[in-house]
């Protein structure tokens, strides 16, 4: 159940919201840096691939509400899939992301999104990320043919560049405003009808300001 | 807690000052003010380092001819002076003579020159793509299409060929490049073949099968060992929803190779080679109590932050490994590992379980094609495990005990013999002897199970005698008179 509570207060970091955000999407496309971009505002050009999950969080604010966004960036490669699966459960939000300079990693997209719906909860937002804009003389994808594919499949689509810092807070900004607007938006239809939790329930967006680890059940993974 | 946190987030940019540590990776404020506390600690120890090559050089002998004898003789030894740290200038070598790819590298002549020229791998352009990003701080590696990163291709393209069903997994890169920089390519490769196949043991055997299913079951393992040996904190990870996925998969998939100091990697690398898999367990829980009263009070956040990146203290191998051999595990990891089997074998086993289905007969598989496409190595392995055993047909060990089923032969064709011919001090002795042996063949390490047979049967035999002798001499008759009259 989503609600609203009191600022939580942990080691002077107040917030309103946690939501958990998974990074996926191919090897090399750039998660590792989408995600140091948002969170420590570095870039690396010799970092190391990533071998099983690696974690952050930044918070940020959404209307006037504090959200504190905990971001698991998993590995790309399909034999970690089975370690990196357990992590999409209770995640409110996905990160897909391709490089818009190697068409397999769009075509790949398609099996990351059966991936997550797979796996993940059926209302999980998800924002198709095309980075490494900034390689412009390599770019193999288009940015209509990803537009395209991601209206028709209710995605949310931006292109970015972590190298450049272009749009990378952009993406996650929109992602978190889409989940609260969910949050928010479920909170008011279970408030306004009490009876009729059926609906709030079943839109299994876990999160919850009272309790830090309310939203990222998934924590808990079944080995 | 917020020092850690600024000396962890200096990046080692590629612009920044070119100097090197003395294992090649580009310095960063905080190695420098390391290798000045080891500059000063180096006068004093080097006469010490020097008399330690000199015993390590007089144990392998001239290009590592003895040391397979060594080894035999004298395994407590060569365990304690592995632990304390192999020299710099031999561990090339004896990483080699310890995993056993030396003998793999002679009898494949020409197959790793065959793989890197002459084969395909479908997996060439996941290489490439993790080339450059594997010890990006490292000298060797840094260049692109440099020597480092050709040789750190070719290895891993060889083994992606050479094990088809295996290929090339994520974390395998830290491994080749630990090696490179220690051993030729051909090397690094058989030596990657010795851990992932086997010639002495074969300490990663199945790791990098799809679907990481020993990865699974190693973090089961480590999550129950965690509970047992720190109760406190495996109390505190279970509230904090912490598992061992969040920050130990990469010390069983890369063993410590990925994100640890270079000097602790090293030092885990020595004794992994030796030892086996149980050290990554035991340095893991090491780990955990170096740090375990900071880690006990820490939320979900600062925990995890703290589980991947160690304070400096923690990761110094002199403190960190006398604290992991003090756990014993071995024993214990055997148990969770049945009871990791049964919870997926259980009639609540979920998908994990069938994901197990296609692994055991892929892997039931690989070992058939093994013996097809590599027979010299496939079919080698299990005998020259026996062959090379500390109680192998090399060994007095073997031969001795094989000799003294003579006297059981002796013995056994004596008995039809008439019992006046039996010495009596003769047979008692041989009583004695025999029973003597049985003891050692059981105490001895590694327990000798065919001196054990041998002497067993002599006993039996020989009590046999002994009793004839007896009956014959008439001291068991006493009583049949006393009835008759």
């Amino acid at each position: 159940m989503a609600r609203r509570a009191a600022a939580w207060e942990q080691g002077g970091d107040e917030y309103d919201y946690l939501f958990k955000v998974v990074l996926i999407g191919d090897s090399g496309v750039g998660k590792s840096n989408l995600l140091s971009r948002f969170t420590k505002n570095t870039f690396s050009l010799d970092s190391k691939s990533t071998i099983g999950v690696e974690f952050a969080t930044r918070t940020t604010q959404v209307e006037g509400k504090t959200i504190k966004a905990q971001i698991w960036d998993t590995a790309g490669q399909e034999r970690y899939r089975a370690i990196t699966s357990a992590y999409y459960r209770g995640a409110v939000g996905a990160l897909l992301v391709y490089d818009v300079t190697k068409a397999t990693t769009f075509e790949n997209v398609k099996r990351w999104l059966k991936e997550l719906r797979d796996h993940a909860d059926a209302n999980i937002v998800i924002m198709l990320i095309g980075n490494k804009t900034d390689l412009k003389h390599l770019r193999s994808v288009a940015a209509e043919d990803a537009a395209g594919f991601a209206e028709r499949e209710g995605l949310f689509f931006i292109e970015t560049s972590a190298l450049e810092a272009t749009n990378v807070d952009k993406a996650f900004q929109t992602v978190l405003a889409e989940i609260y607007r969910i949050v928010s938006k479920k909170a008011l239809s279970s408030s306004e009808d009490s009876g009729a939790g059926v609906v709030g329930e079943g839109q299994s967006i876990q999160v919850s300001a009272g309790d830090p680890n309310g939203g990222v059940s998934s924590r808990c993974c079944s080995f | 807690m917020d020092k850690k946190k600024e000396v962890n987030d200096i990046e080692p940019g590629p612009d920044s000052s070119r100097s090197v540590d003395r294992f090649g990776f580009i310095k960063t404020e905080q190695s420098n003010s390391q290798e000045g506390v080891l500059k000063s600690r180096s006068t004093h120890e080097r006469g010490r380092e020097e008399r330690r090559i000199r015993k390590w050089r007089k144990m392998i002998g001239a290009g590592g001819s003895d040391w397979k004898q060594y080894c035999r003789r004298n395994p407590h030894v060569v365990k304690r002076r592995i632990r304390k740290g192999i020299p710099d200038c031999l561990r090339g070598l004896v990483w080699q003579l310890i995993s056993g790819s030396r003998d793999l590298l002679l009898m494949n002549p020409g197959v790793y020159e065959t793989l890197v020229i002459y084969e395909t791998s479908t997996s060439e352009l996941e290489i490439i793509r993790d080339i450059s990003r594997t010890f990006p701080s490292h000298v060797f590696f840094q260049q692109r299409h440099g020597p480092g990163q050709r040789s750190l291709y070719n290895v891993l393209k060889a083994y992606s060929v050479y094990d088809r069903d295996v290929g090339y997994v994520q974390g395998m890169g830290f491994i080749a490049g630990l090696l490179l920089l220690y051993m030729s390519e051909e090397d690094a490769f058989w030596l990657i073949v010795a851990l992932l196949k086997g010639a002495v043991h074969a300490p990663m055997e199945g790791l990098y099968q799809p679907g990481l299913p020993l990865v699974q079951q190693y973090l089961f393992q480590f999550e129950r060992l965690v509970r047992e040996h720190m109760p406190k904190l495996g109390e505190h990870f279970i509230e904090e929803m912490i598992n061992p996925s969040m920050y130990a998969s990469q010390w069983f998939i890369t063993v410590f190779s990925y994100s640890f100091p270079f000097p602790m990697t090293l030092r885990v690398w020595d004794v992994f080679l030796y030892e086996g898999i149980k050290v990554v367990f035991q340095v893991g829980l090491a780990l955990l109590r170096f740090c375990h009263d900071d880690l006990v009070k820490l939320p979900f956040e600062e925990l995890l932050h703290s589980l991947r990146n160690f304070p400096e203290d923690a990761t110094d191998p002199d403190k960190l490994l006398p604290i992991a051999f003090s756990f014993k595990v071995l024993s214990h990891l055997e148990e969770l590992e049945k009871e990791y089997r049964k919870r997926l074998e259980g009639p609540n086993a979920s998908s994990s379980s069938k994901r197990l289905q296609p692994l055991k007969s892929k892997s039931m598989r690989r070992v058939g094609s093994q013996v097809l496409s590599n027979s010299n190595v496939g079919m080698a392995t299990a005998f020259k495990a026996f062959v090379n055993s500390p109680v192998g047909p090399k060994t007095t060990h073997f031969w001795g005990p094989v000799a003294n089923w003579g006297f059981v032969l002796a013995g056994l064709v004596d008995l039809n013999k008439p019992p006046e011919m039996i010495s009596g001090n003769m047979t008692a002795a041989m009583c004695v002897y025999s029973g003597l042996f049985m003891r050692f063949a059981w105490m001895v390490q590694p327990r000798n199970y065919l001196l054990l047979a041998c002497h067993a049967s002599n006993e039996t035999v020989q009590l046999y005698h002994l009793s004839r002798c007896a009956k014959a001499q008439g001291y068991l008759d006493k009583k049949v008179p006393e009835a008759q009259q």
